[in-house]
């Protein structure tokens, strides 16, 4: 009975190996970072501004000078896509460390006190996922008026029930075991055990809800924009950029105006949903097709 | 089961007080006079005082908040500035509408997802698994609107074989019977293949995950050992147990079609409530966006609690692990 | 020969694994049950005692998994029968009844439902008829209160009463041929002596034939005619019980035998056990895969396979060190 053959790996580094192997999820990544890189560096390199217009050139088709074509004011639609994905993939990483932040604690304290206060808790989350998403997220934004912290706030605050759950499912998991019972043996207080003890074995699902979420909020924000009641003049964002195909004559004509959008947005979202999938495999197996249950 | 329904009822009582508080607290932050909205525009101007006393607008604010609960439970929810008529009204006329869109995609989707789901399961990597992987993460990952716009430039526009916007073509007021509903049906095809679509990927995920898991149980080979042909084993053992997860998908699925909707009838100007809520939006008629809200929330509270009572009627451990 | 072979496995081979890295874990598996008697198969786990009868009801994984030999029931051939005509003879002429009773009993069914639905599909039995034969086969197997039962949610049973389902499942269309897959493993010492006097008791009333699969030889013992003594994939020795206990020849069933007496036949005061480990479907040694533990080990036997030979009537036994000096 021969042994030599199998090298013993950290976790970590066996979930490094797992995780390549999946060729979706290298997949995703690759896409990802590409994405990012162009919507960072892309308005540098393409040697045109956004908002630069140019009368003598409105709505023209693709061309070697104008790649992606220009729009009905003559601006440069590649640069407009590059600085509207740096608006668009902004709105979803805050958008999720909203969530992260109120969730996260909030899920922690029901889980770790129970009794009143989880109950109390739960049923606010059950309150605010009542309500479907574009119905009150509208009502919110004809209140507040659009702008880049609305969206982000209101994606921000819909959604936080989602990891509260979550974590508090894990803490509830991992308030047995005997660690944390060592440790409130040894005085630590309580918050003392939330972030040392609990948070960083409840990290598998915080990291895959994490990714979920900032393809979803990506997306919610697309929609919000498109719906004129996200991201406000002067910005622009994939969103916005796809509400011009409102004009049934850009829908029909001009296609170069509108489908970048789109399918920026769809292949942002696709990328990191692969990512988070091959990152689930790994650190999650259980959540699996599961969320939300 | 009486005893779980009750509990789960009274769960429900205590979400939608909530629900109506912050519908309430909503109403009282908007931009305007809150009462504008809460009387018929009809009223002669003599008699406006009085009603304003009736609702309550003098009152401190939690009498306010008992008065306009005891008028939106007795179905009093406000007049539409933008329509002039009562927000129930309104909405009820095109719930159906909605609805019928409803439907329709929740037929598309479950047919499509639950079969190609089982197929993937007992297929696992093949290539209708694979393919079917892929479609589905792309499904989830673009956004409804941008779809439903492809869609209508190739198959409304280009190709021009389909209607591209509204229930029923514009200036056929007088057919009726069979024809209108041909007529209809046609107008149906775009936003059910998308809503459709979108939310088969959904149900084709779940199904294909709980298959798996429920195709190694010792169960299902208990009940090959016993003879049963294939068929039985798999749509009678594995999917019955398959089925609390399919019906959460269901539960799920209801608000965001509710929701997701507003999106699909907005491209494709299908007359239903969330359209219906789009243009409130827009013309800042604000008791009909909140009546929308307080209807569809009541909605997704009414579907997640029919979803519990069909878990514990599927699976007898649920009420057992209940109390 | 008097009793037919009405159930013969010759040469059975099961392979399992991906193609570069197919493993065998029966390498040649060669058994008979006579008809009306019981059959023990002893063997540690991992010796492939289940693989073999699950190969007989075709209920092995399709993928990965490789399977040559002969299987044949009352004249027909078994392996690679189509599944159409398998399912036929499942629960009806050959019946199973599993190891873990907690998991085998579909949850969301009643004990009821699932017991007519085999009379259903096989005898036709509907309505009164069935509820009628599913409360006689409760009563059968010493189920009390069999009205209220029929009712009951597995998770309302013990694994006693689970297990009394399952052998009411598996005798429900009077079966020639039951196998029973170590039922008694997963019980209580107390719930395993019921469990195996019903099975004895059945078994005289019914006349039934019975593959009894247990690594516990006090068990095997106790109900079986004969015993097939298995090892890493291959069958060690097979005669009827008296001789295996009286005169057991294969030095492994000689090993199993001094282990459970509790005392070493060589040194009475150390429990004995046989030294060394069953070895892996990897790792299997060249020549005979006991040798390496073996006492008696030969150079022949570490070099080739022993052959399955008769060294007595209706007593076969695979190993160099006997065969030959017989």
């Amino acid at each position: 009975m021969s042994k030599e053959k199998e090298q013993v790996y950290s976790p970590f580094r066996a979930g490094v190996k797992k995780f390549f192997k999946n060729p979706f999820s290298v997949t995703g990544l690759v896409v990802l970072v590409v994405l990012v890189l162009f919507a960072v560096i892309g308005p540098m390199v393409t040697g045109y501004d956004q908002e630069t217009m140019d009368m003598m050139n409105m709505l023209k088709a693709p061309t070697a000078q104008h790649l992606l074509g220009t729009d009905d004011l003559g601006r440069d639609i590649l640069t407009r896509l590059a600085c509207g994905g740096r608006v668009s993939i902004s709105v979803g990483i805050f958008a999720t460390m909203f969530k992260l932040v109120i969730g996260v604690l909030l899920g922690s304290i029901a889980g770790l006190y129970g009794g009143v206060v989880d109950s109390v808790i739960m049923r606010i989350t059950d309150i605010i996922m009542c309500f479907p998403f574009f119905v009150i997220s509208l009502s919110i934004a004809a209140i507040t008026g659009p702008s880049f912290k609305n969206v982000i706030f209101i994606i921000g605050i819909l959604g936080w029930p989602s990891v509260c759950r979550i974590v508090r499912s894990k803490v509830l998991q991992l308030k047995n075991m005997e660690y944390v019972e060592a440790a409130q043996a040894l005085g630590l207080s309580q918050m003392g055990i939330i972030f040392r003890h609990i948070l960083p074995n409840a990290m598998g699902p915080i990291i895959v809800f994490t990714t979920l979420s900032v393809a979803n909020s990506v997306l919610l924000e697309a929609s919000l924009s498109f719906l004129g009641l996200g991201i406000a003049r002067p910005q622009s964002s994939w969103g916005t950029m796809l509400s011009a195909a409102q004009n049934t004559q850009i829908l029909r004509d001009n296609w170069w105006m509108w489908v970048p959008a789109g399918l920026m947005v769809l292949l942002t979202v696709l990328s990191i949903n692969f990512l988070g999938d091959g990152l689930a495999e790994v650190l999650d197996p259980k959540s699996k097709g599961k969320e939300g249950v | 089961m009486a005893k779980y329904i009750g509990k789960r009822l009274l769960q429900a009582v205590v979400i939608l007080f909530g629900v109506s508080i912050i519908v309430f607290a909503l109403v009282n932050f908007m931009p305007g006079d809150p009462y504008s909205g809460m009387y018929s525009p009809d009223i002669p101007p003599e008699q406006i005082e009085a009603k304003l006393q009736e609702l309550g607008a003098y009152d401190p604010l939690p009498l306010q908040y008992i008065k306009w609960l005891g008028r939106t439970l007795r179905g009093d929810l406000g007049y539409s500035i933008w329509y002039k008529a009562p927000v129930v009204t309104i909405i009820m006329g095109r719930l159906g509408n909605t609805a019928l869109l409803a439907c329709a995609a929740i037929l598309v989707s479950t047919l499509l997802g639950i079969t190609v789901g089982i197929y993937s399961a007992r297929h696992k990597k093949g290539i209708v698994d694979n393919v079917s992987s892929v479609l589905a993460f792309a499904a989830l990952s673009i956004p409804s609107f941008f779809f439903g716009m492809i869609l209508i430039k190739i198959f409304g526009v280009d190709l021009k074989v389909l209607p591209i916007s509204g229930m029923v073509t514009v200036g056929n007021k007088s057919i009726t019977g069979m024809a209108y509903v041909v007529d209809v049906l046609r107008h149906l095809i775009l936003p059910t293949v998308v809503l459709g679509l979108m939310n088969s990927a959904t149900m084709l995920r779940y199904t294909r995950s709980s298959m798996l898991d429920i195709q190694d149980m010792d169960y299902i080979r208990t009940a090959r050992a016993k003879g049963m042909p294939e068929r039985i084993v798999i749509y009678k053992h594995a999917l019955k147990n398959a089925l609390s997860q399919i019906i959460t998908v269901l539960s799920l699925q209801i608000p965001g079609l509710l929701s997701g909707s507003l999106l699909t009838e907005t491209v494709f100007l299908w007359p239903g409530v969330g359209r219906l809520n789009f243009e409130a939006v827009n013309h800042r008629d604000y008791p009909l966006i909140m009546g929308i809200v307080l209807i569809l929330a009541s909605f997704t509270l009414i579907a997640n609690l029919i979803a519990d009572v069909c878990y514990a009627a599927i699976d007898p451990r649920v009420l057992q692990s209940d109390k | 020969m008097e009793n037919e072979k009405f159930f013969e496995i010759k040469d059975l081979v099961v392979k399992f694994g991906p193609p570069k890295r197919r493993n065998a874990v029966l390498k040649g598996i060669n058994l008979s049950v006579p008809k009306g008697k019981v059959l023990g198969l002893v063997g540690e786990s991992g010796c492939g005692k289940s693989v073999t009868m699950l190969s007989a009801m075709g209920l092995l994984p399709k993928r990965n998994c490789e399977i040559s030999g002969s299987i044949r029931f009352d004249g027909q051939e078994l392996l690679n029968m189509p599944v159409k005509e398998l399912q036929k003879i499942r629960g009806k002429r050959i019946a199973m009844v599993f190891q873990e009773p907690m998991t085998s009993l579909n949850p969301v069914f009643t004990i009821g439902q699932q017991l007519a639905e085999v009379l259903e599909q096989h005898e036709g039995l509907k309505g009164e008829a069935n509820k009628k034969k599913v409360l006689e086969l409760l009563n059968m197997v010493a189920i009390p209160d069999p009205a209220s039962v029929y009712d009951y949610y597995p998770f309302k049973l013990s694994g006693g009463m689970r297990q009394r389902v399952m052998i009411a499942m598996a005798l429900a269309c009077d079966p020639e041929l039951v196998i029973a897959d170590e039922p008694t493993t997963a019980l209580d010492v107390t719930t395993q002596a019921q469990i195996i006097d019903l099975f004895q008791d059945l078994q005289h009333k019914l006349n039934t034939s019975i593959v009894f699969i247990s690594h516990d030889l006090g068990v095997i013992g106790e109900i079986s005619d004969e015993i097939a003594v298995l090892y890493a994939g291959y069958v060690m020795e097979h005669c009827d019980v008296t001789t295996l206990f009286k005169n057991p020849c294969h030095p492994y069933t000689f090993g199993l035998m001094a282990s459970r007496q509790g005392r070493s036949m060589y040194n009475k005061e150390r429990l004995y056990n046989i030294p060394g480990m069953v070895p892996s479907a990897e790792n299997m040694p060249k020549g005979c895969p006991f040798a390496p533990r073996c006492p008696k080990a030969g150079e022949r036997c570490r070099q080739e396979v022993p052959e399955l030979r008769e060294i007595a009537p209706g007593h076969t036994v695979r190993c160099w060190e006997v065969s030959e000096h017989v």
